[in-house]
């Protein structure tokens, strides 16, 4: 006697087979979308990249574009592969330190991880829960507005989930490149052989493969090697930024917007996270970086938010090194005898600026410190030989590769 | 879980593959499996209180079997009671409980006394109004002997926790769910195929449609002081029609979903925005919850066979009022349903003689220019009603209202709004006979495939870029 299968389970397959008919060809973009990811490295999950980074032989540079960098998720994950003896640590601010500079020591530049108070409080937390290695020195930015009051609870980025593996955040992506007429840049990634345009530098992730810009392995920023090799042509302060900061002071707005006022819950966040660093046996360094000298005078100047800055440089300072540990203040290059031309815009310090900064600090230092176990003389001899204010080294192109970079850029203004 | 995330485009054809390939003649192992992937539907979002929907089921199949076997009205009424009890109370709890004591301590405070609010701060938890309603309407339907109680204590779980329903309607009445979990289910094929595209319609409806209007709307009533009375007539247009994309979008997706398992669920949204008066509107607009207050709320208070005009207009502003209250604990939510109520008084006090009961302009591609008129009318009605919807609190709204009639006329922002309305109101005219937009079955196949593919296509190009929870969750 033969089975007779009953109607709906027969009709059901039938059915589910058309449909798989008709999701095919929808099926195939996603997984062209999703193989573009891979192949470019965009969908690389933070630890696989450190790993990469880590292992490979010459330098490999690290930038995402179409799927979010979160910094939080990559800079942790490169702390906790590299367990470094120094760690530097806050927002971009201080992404130009470099391994070179504090050599023979180790080193991993957190720089982008800790946004806020709220970021070094978590940082301080999982470090003394041993949920992050412990450095033996941490050099840490404090920015102006992490100690500004704000509208509601800033949130810590540590925790951010990484994009890389959320088919989500894929479709999102693809749809963004989409709508901003990129459908053909996203297809060419299929082809490509992670190289940077500059030489010998190899990359991941869609960014640094065409602008070759992005985190390099110890974790600093490598700025795009055109614009190192335009400002060696014309070394003239130029503020990049965009909106430029000066404009961002006199029109207060993002980090200076309103409410502009000195938040003393956030100032004690910061120094108790300080203090439990510091009883976690870790030798902290805090770092008030630099503004252009324009926007400093500017934020001197305006009667709203010159209050906040005073308190900041002045009695903040003051409360940070009641902590213990050493402060150094730099409100304009000029704290570090030099001018404008050192700041990539107005308030980034170039990696020349960052190690004249790190040689100050090495000055100050006490003799039990760990900078004194840094080969002064190497970083001295870096910082003579620098061909540039903004860069010890300008990068290499060629012909080609600076061509195509103009036009890439010409293409990212137009849209 | 949400309906416009990837994980449901994972769960459900998992779902549905198992409980197809359990064969229609095992209905309890097909119910068993709905009842866990509904469960697990659920707790995706927050497992902890799905002990609220399993003890609202076991409370309700127990009250429901007693109720239905007792003769005793004391009995009878003692499990009606516990049921409604039950689910009153644990929608006042975790619903209405700060409101209310912070209303009690406002009303306090004007009298010069002061009273410390007690609240207990807890989170609402997702379609709790919606569940609750369903489960409770059994209870009450077994009372009224409109049904038999069920003896089939899976099924009856089914009922109250279907997935494509469970959080956000349309609220399902037992007397039409319930049959259809103790009969067996056979796969139809039109059936599928028409539930997948009214999930297509449904998507394509909030992810291009309500998400795109979502972000104009948020600008500008999140700070309506510094917009023109223009921008903030537009901004409640388009929010007008951002919550019925969203909701009607969600009730199609579930719809459609559903069919997917065999099971039929009630309309809940017939081109509400076609209606020519407020009555019709009310008749076409989440009609699962508007039948729901009309059942149990508006014919106890007597309905329309009261000996007085005032007496009915009264009954049909209680109803509207509590079912203001039922969208949220706000004041907002309350003056929106009142003056809904407020609308039928000119139909109560002096009745249309001839009253058209036909839902859409039967033919014709224009509408007729009196029709026109009204329906315009009632879509501007609709409107200002909505400003205390959306509004953040009762004076904001008073002001957005103030500006829009008195206020500057530019800049007029936003306007990016208007083609994905004008594509959705063009759609839904030409298919206006028709239970959703997408249904074109009846068209041959490369034009079929063609429209699938372009609405597929406007989902990646056009849908926004994040996952914006359906508005009706947090009720």
């Amino acid at each position: 006697m033969s089975h007779v299968t009953p109607p709906s389970r027969s009709g059901f397959w039938t059915f589910l087979v058309r449909f798989a008919v008709f999701a095919a060809p929808v099926l195939l973009v996603l997984g062209v979308v999703k193989s573009a990811l891979w192949v470019s490295g965009d969908a690389w999950p933070a630890a696989m990249v450190v790993s990469h980074q880590q292992n490979a032989e010459a330098e490999v540079i690290y930038s995402r574009d179409f799927l979010s960098e979160h910094f939080g998720v990559y800079k942790r994950a490169g702390v906790t592969a590299s367990a470094p003896e120094v760690v530097v640590l806050g927002s971009s601010r201080v992404m130009q330190f470099r391994a070179e500079m504090v050599a023979p020591l180790s080193f991993y530049n957190a720089g982008g991880m800790l946004q806020n108070a709220t970021d070094l409080t978590e940082y301080a937390s999982l470090v003394a829960r041993g949920a992050l290695p412990t450095p033996r020195l941490a050099l840490i930015s404090v920015d102006p507005w992490w100690v500004k009051r704000s509208d509601g609870e800033a949130r810590s980025h540590l925790h951010d989930s990484d994009d890389a593996l959320n088919p989500g955040a894929h479709i999102d992506a693809f749809r963004y490149a989409l709508r901003e007429g990129r459908g053909g840049e996203w297809l060419a990634l299929l082809t490509t052989s992670r190289t940077a345009p500059q030489d010998e530098v190899k990359a991941i992730g869609s960014f640094a493969i065409r602008r070759g810009q992005g985190f390099r392995r110890d974790g600093s920023f490598q700025y795009s090697p055109l614009l190192l090799r335009e400002a060696a042509a014309d070394p003239r302060f130029v503020d990049r930024e965009s909106p430029p900061i000066i404009e961002r002071i006199r029109s207060r707005q993002l980090a200076f917007a309103p409410p502009v006022a000195f938040d003393y819950d956030k100032a004690t966040a910061v120094t108790d996270a300080l203090r439990s660093l510091r009883e976690s046996g870790i030798e902290v360094w805090v770092y008030l970086p630099p503004f252009s000298t324009e926007s400093e005078e500017a934020l001197r100047d305006d009667p709203i938010l010159r209050r906040w800055w005073e308190v900041y440089l002045g009695p903040f300072a003051e409360q940070l090194a009641e902590t213990g540990a050493s402060v150094i203040s730099t409100p304009t290059p000029e704290a570090v005898g030099l001018d404008d031309r050192y700041m990539i815009d107005g308030f980034h310090p170039s990696e020349v600026m960052s190690g004249h900064t790190l040689l100050q600090m090495m000055e100050q230092a006490p003799d039990a410190s760990l900078l004194r176990e840094i080969d002064a003389e190497n970083l001295r001899a870096m910082l003579r030989e620098a061909e540039t204010p903004l860069a010890f080294e300008v990068p290499t192109l060629t012909p080609e590769a600076e061509t195509a970079l103009r036009e890439e850029r010409q293409r990212s203004r137009r849209s | 879980m949400l309906f416009n995330s990837v994980t449901f485009a994972v769960f459900l054809p998992l779902v549905l593959v198992v409980y197809w390939a359990l064969g229609q003649e095992r209905v309890r192992a097909q119910n068993a499996l709905l009842v866990v992937a509904s469960y697990v539907f659920y707790a995706w979002w927050d497992w902890r209180f799905l002990s609220l929907i399993v003890l609202s089921s076991i409370l309700d199949f127990v009250c429901g079997l007693r109720i239905g076997r007792s003769e005793k009205a004391r009995t009878r009424k003692l499990y009606l009671a516990a049921s409604v009890g039950f689910n009153l109370g644990t929608l006042g709890v975790f619903k209405y409980f700060d409101f209310f004591a912070e209303s009690f301590a406002g009303l306090v405070g004007a009298f010069g006394l002061h009273a410390d609010p007690v609240t207990l701060g807890v989170i609402l938890p997702v379609g709790i109004s919606f569940y609750t309603f369903q489960t409770m309407s059994y209870t009450i339907d077994v009372y009224r002997g409109t049904i038999a109680p069920t003896t089939r204590p899976i099924s009856f779980f089914a009922y109250v926790s279907f997935f494509p329903q469970l959080v956000a309607g349309p609220i399902e009445r037992a007397g039409n769910l319930l049959p259809q979990f103790n009969a067996s289910r056979r796969f139809s094929v039109p059936d599928a195929k028409d539930g997948l595209r009214q999930i297509l319609w449904g998507l394509f409806k909030k992810v291009v449609i309500a998400d795109n209007l979502a972000a104009p709307v948020t600008a500008v009533y999140g700070d309506h002081a510094s917009h023109s009375g223009v921008a903030l007539a537009i901004a409640t247009v388009f929010f007008a029609f951002q919550i019925y994309c969203d909701f009607s979008g969600y009730s199609d997706i579930a719809i459609g979903t559903a069919r997917l398992f065999g099971i039929r669920l009630m309309d809940n949204f017939r081109t509400p925005y076609f209606s020519t008066s407020i009555p019709e509107f009310w008749r076409r607009w989440h009609i699962s919850l508007s039948t729901w207050f009309r059942d149990y709320v508006y014919i106890p208070l007597g309905g329309s066979r009261v000996r007085s005009k005032w007496r009915h207009a009264l009954n049909v502003i209680a109803t509207f009022t509590i079912s203001g209250l039922w969208h949220g604990a706000n004041s907002t939510f309350i003056v929106w349903g009142f003056l809904n109520g407020a609308y039928y008084l000119p139909s109560i006090l002096k009745p249309d003689p001839a009253p058209s009961r036909e839902l859409v302009q039967a033919r014709g591609w224009v509408p007729h220019p009196r029709q026109a008129f009204k329906m315009l009318g009632t879509f501007a009605l609709v409107c200002v009603a909505w400003v205390f919807f959306r509004a953040a609190s009762l004076t904001d709204a008073v002001q957005i209202l103030a500006q829009i009639t008195t206020g500057d006329w530019f800049p007029i922002y936003p306007l990016s709004g208007f083609p994905y309305i004008a594509i959705l109101v063009a759609a839904e005219w030409v298919q206006r006979h028709r239970r959703h937009a997408l249904e074109i079955g009846h068209l041959p196949a490369p034009a079929r495939w063609g429209i699938y593919y372009a609405v597929v296509a406007a989902i990646v190009v056009f849908g926004r870029t994040n996952h914006l929870p359906f508005i009706y969750f947090q009720f």
